[in-house]
């Protein structure tokens, strides 16, 4: 069983109180540091490259558009997580710019973490292949894994590197951690269907073109004017949209949820990919809702049995549809594991394994973790 | 839920998912993906019925018994062990397959295995938590039928690409093995003789010289005789290695017969001088190679070589004439007996003519009776006769009388040695014929005549020389037939049978040149001869030469311990007479008692002996 981990907790954007969290972390007997920090901290590159390198621990984390702590989201600050184990980290890097054999490299890079069942995930989530990747992971590391986690990255869009490692920060990148002790997981998400369901009829990747034969922006349009009455534009399309995600069925009647970020008046560009063919539901929430089924899902995971550590991976867009409400959530999953410490981070995406076992990368969700 | 549009989506998305590829693991691989994604199992996998090779049969799966094999999952592993060697899927697979369902949900621990029939070759298993609600698992029959006849048509086309492999393979082989000698994998003397005329072209248009050599095993026939041609063929492959490292991928070697070997040296240099260099240093590396003991499994053998070559910069020699003149200068150097590699020269051709040209003489000289026997008398140490020993001599029509030496060894390179022999028996038998009419000393006993191996080889010899016997009317004891110690050497079997036939008819035999063959003395022991000659090389001066006397001592001793008689060739001086009757030999033949005759002159000899003994004419 692990022992209790060392938290750290800054609200000072400077390095060297970063630095301060590390040491006394290191010095409290730790043996791998696990970093969560705020976009906004605005570190300089070289700086924080410099105390990487120095680093005589294991280091791995990534920069978040916000920290969580507690019942508490914070947009600065930096939570230094000392785990009292040696995780294995492998970093695959330069994911986009190369052309190279992906299930090749992932085999070849693995081999530290080859006889793991238990990851935390930190991708870029401004690296566009994260579904295939995480699908080919889980090709090679095999089903009868359990996976928490989330992507990296600001809410600016601006693609920056947010992973870091021994070597630095890495961009274009994804983390895979892998903990030696059973990670027990809950996911939710707590958005219902509004309307649909819409056959999606043209897609690429994230990019989905038409549902039903139709335009998605129109259809999308028209639907949330029908069911909602509210007017959707290309100019507030962000402000609107986030509180109405659409959702990918899956054959046990789950809703994925798919989180639209932009449109050019004729497609819609999603948190994820939507296959051709797929059923999409166009969604809705209620933050009274919401919150309470992530209280469900945070007293399933208690009774599953407390670890020492708790990690969270909350979508950053939840705290923009819900506001305020996001610490309600928060403090919702605290008040249920009164032993242990909450720490995590508002994500762009999150990753964990379904039901079935396979890994995949959510939009607007919980990923409860606890080992 | 699954609404009838979400059904058909799915089936829809399954049926695209079969990918029209060739390739049936592309085929596998895809419509797994689609499995994974619009199906979520924990993992999926695909068992076929498969051959030795692991390739994905269907025909053989009509036939009863037979089990499917893992052929591809997604993921790949469970709890870090591969699925291919997952023994209770393989065995629930299996179990499934061979029952009448077409599909069926199998639950282990936890998992739901929903196993699908793909036509009668193999099975879809789709591993999830959660149950796949019927409609569902009904929507995929058309799925897995479109499956099926994509897997059938992927099989086929893999079929057709691997006979056509296969025939190329073959196709290859063949015209590898019509090119290539079977047992050293040199070219063979055709494929040699092909790029032997492709050298010939590039050397006269690129106006530079290239070389042949041919190589003749010395001493290989013995490893066959001795040990077998297993070993043999052994040694062979090991000289062809040997030649192949040398040679490597500059040139050509080939095995052009039996113990004989060519290399093909193309476009050596334009300089004659330069290139007669190049080729005396492969030569010696050839030289080297050869001669270095081969150790093999039966013990270690030694071979030599001699090489003859030809050059060629242009079309002026063809294929033929280039290896014949390699032939001839090899013939001529294993004749010189010195250096072991030799350039052809036109005068070998010369003589090579001359020889052939011999032969035809040799024929018409038998045609023409042009040979006849001259005899050389035969004494004791009382300078009685004793007998003779018939030669043969050629009247040459134009080069008088040729010398033995020249014209009996290009006999014996054909059957024209037998005709030879023939004629001699047939000519000794009417002159012995004619001596019994005549008065004849006591001490005269036979007539010898000289036998060629050729003619011992003869499977009907012994009843031919009785045949003679016969039609002369002779005493079969007033012939004596003469075998080299050589001829021992070789297959004995069927000759002691002849000269024991012959022996009980009252023909007796003789050893002759005793002392310079290799024959075996438990050879000698079963040969029926009853005298032993020994050969003039250990006379010679047999009183002066130590070693000459120890061997002649020991040959007398021999024929004592053996009962057999001993007559010493060559005796030329008193001194040698002397010496030998103090060793204990009493019969002589040689210039000191008398040169050869011919018949008349013998008749007159043994005239001159009688008259000096009257009282002991028969």
């Amino acid at each position: 069983m692990p022992t209790s981990p060392v938290i750290k907790f800054t609200s000072s954007t400077a390095i060297s109180a970063l630095s301060d969290a590390i040491k006394s972390a290191t010095d409290a007997g730790c043996k791998t540091i696990l970093l969560l920090t705020c976009i906004d901290n605005d570190y300089d590159e070289e700086q924080i490259n410099r105390l990487l390198s120095e680093s005589a621990l294991p280091i791995c984390g990534g920069m978040f558009a916000q920290i969580i702590l507690q019942g508490n989201a914070y947009s600065q600050g930096a939570i230094v997580l000392g785990l009292m184990f040696t995780a294995e980290i492998a970093n695959y890097s330069l994911l986009s710019t190369t052309h190279y054999d992906l299930p090749r490299y992932i085999e070849e890079n693995s081999k530290n973490i080859a006889d793991h069942q238990n990851f935390i995930v930190i991708a870029d989530a401004f690296y566009s292949a994260n579904e295939n990747f995480t699908d080919q992971f889980y090709n090679y590391i095999g089903s009868g894994i359990t996976v928490i986690g989330g992507g990296s990255g600001s809410l600016d869009f601006i693609p920056r590197p947010s992973i870091y490692c021994n070597q630095g920060l890495m961009s274009d990148a994804i983390q895979i951690i892998g903990i030696p002790y059973p990670i027990k997981n809950a996911i939710g998400h707590g958005w219902e269907i509004l309307d649909g369901p819409y056959l999606v009829t043209a897609s690429e990747g994230h990019y989905v073109h038409s549902l039903n034969y139709i335009p998605t922006f129109e259809l999308y349009r028209d639907a949330i004017q029908k069911a909602a009455r509210q007017t959707l534009t290309q100019e507030d399309f962000f402000t609107v949209a986030k509180h109405f995600p659409l959702g990918i069925m899956s054959i046990d009647g789950e809703l994925l949820v798919r989180d639209p970020i932009q449109s050019d008046g004729s497609y819609l560009e999603c948190v994820g990919n939507v296959p051709v063919n797929s059923m999409v539901y166009l969604l809705k929430g209620d933050p009274d809702s919401m919150i309470l089924a992530t209280g469900e899902k945070a007293q399933d995971l208690f009774a599953a049995g407390q670890g020492k550590t708790l990690l969270l991976f909350n979508c950053i867009s939840r705290a923009l549809f819900m506001g305020d409400r996001i610490e309600h959530e928060l403090k919702a999953i605290q008040d249920r594991f009164s032993d242990s410490c909450l720490v995590g981070a508002m994500s762009l995406g999150e990753i964990a394994d379904t039901e079935n076992g396979a890994i995949r990368l959510l939009n607007k969700s919980t990923v409860i973790g606890s080992f | 839920m699954n609404t009838a549009m979400h059904i058909m989506s799915v089936q829809h998305q399954l049926l695209l998912g079969i990918s029209n590829s060739p390739d049936m693991r592309e085929i596998a691989q895809q419509f797994l993906q689609v499995c994974r994604s619009r199906l979520e199992p924990t993992s999926c996998h695909i068992f076929l019925f498969q051959d030795a090779g692991h390739n994905p049969v269907y025909e053989q799966a009509l036939a009863p018994g037979g089990n499917l094999v893992h052929y591809m999952s997604l993921p790949h592993k469970k709890n870090g062990q591969p699925w291919s060697i997952n023994q209770k899927l393989a065995t629930m697979v299996n179990k499934f397959f061979h029952a009448s369902a077409v599909n069926s949900m199998i639950k282990i621990e936890e998992d739901l295995y929903h196993c699908f029939k793909i036509g009668h070759f193999g099975v879809l298993i789709i591993d999830r938590k959660k149950e796949l609600e019927q409609p569902i698992q009904e929507s995929l029959t058309p799925v897995l039928q479109k499956l099926a006849t994509s897997c059938i048509a992927s099989i086929d086309h893999q079929k057709l690409i691997q006979e056509i492999k296969t025939r190329k393979e073959v196709e290859e082989k063949i015209r590898y093995q019509a090119s290539h000698d079977y047992l050293t994998g040199l070219c063979n003397r055709e494929e040699m003789q092909r790029r032997l005329g492709d050298a010939i072209t590039s050397c006269e248009k690129n106006n530079n010289i290239g070389g042949l050599l041919l190589i003749d095993l010395m001493n290989f026939k013995n490893i066959n005789d001795l040990m077998g041609h297993h070993v043999g063929d052994k040694v062979l492959r090991q000289i062809a290695i040997r030649l192949k490292e040398i040679v490597q991928c500059d040139y050509t070697v080939a095995r052009f017969g039996g113990d004989e070997f060519i290399i093909l040296l193309a476009q050596l240099a334009c300089d004659h001088n330069k290139v007669t260099a190049m080729i005396n240093i492969m030569m010696n590396r050839v030289i080297a190679a050869i001669e270095e003991p081969v150790e093999v499994q039966e013990g270690t053998f030694s071979v030599s070589c001699f090489i003859g070559y030809e050059t060629f910069c242009d079309n002026s020699k063809t294929v033929n004439d280039i290896i014949k003149n390699a032939d001839i200068a090899m013939y001529e150097a294993i004749k010189r007996g010195g250096n072991k590699g030799i350039p052809y020269e036109s005068k070998m051709s010369d003589a090579l003519n001359k020889r052939l040209n011999y032969t035809a003489q040799i024929e018409n000289a038998l045609k023409n009776n042009q040979f006849e026997l001259y005899y050389q008398p035969q004494f004791d140490y009382l300078q009685h006769m004793i007998g003779a020993e018939a030669l043969l001599r050629w009247n040459h029509p134009v080069y008088g009388y040729e010398s033995p030496a020249v014209y009996i060894p290009i006999a014996e390179e054909s059957e024209l040695i037998v005709e030879i022999g023939a004629f001699v028996l047939s000519q000794a038998c009417k002159e012995i014929k004619l001596l019994e009419k005549m008065p004849l000393p006591d001490s005269f006993q036979q007539i010898s005549i000289n036998i060629s191996a050729k003619q011992l080889a003869k499977n009907d010899f012994a009843d031919t020389v009785i045949r003679t016997i016969e039609q002369s009317n002779i005493t079969a004891s007033r012939l004596k037939l003469e075998i080299t110690e050589s001829i021992m050497m070789g297959d004995l079997g069927q000759s002691i049978t002849h000269l024991e036939k012959l022996y009980r008819y009252g023909v007796e035999c003789a050893i002759d040149d005793f002392g310079t063959g290799y024959s075996s003395l438990a050879y000698l022991k079963r040969f029926p001869a009853s005298l032993l000659k020994i050969d003039r090389a250990f006379i010679c001066d047999i009183d002066k030469d130590p070693s000459n006397h120890a061997i002649a001592k020991m040959i007398i001793e021999l024929a004592r311990s053996l009962k057999m008689e001993v007559i010493a060739e060559g005796v030329e001086t008193q001194q040698e007479l002397d010496c030998l009757i103090k060793l204990g030999c009493y019969q002589y033949q040689g210039y000191y008692f008398s040169r050869p005759l011919t018949f008349n002159k013998l008749v007159e000899r043994i005239d001159t002996s009688l008259a000096k003994l009257p009282l002991l004419v028969k």
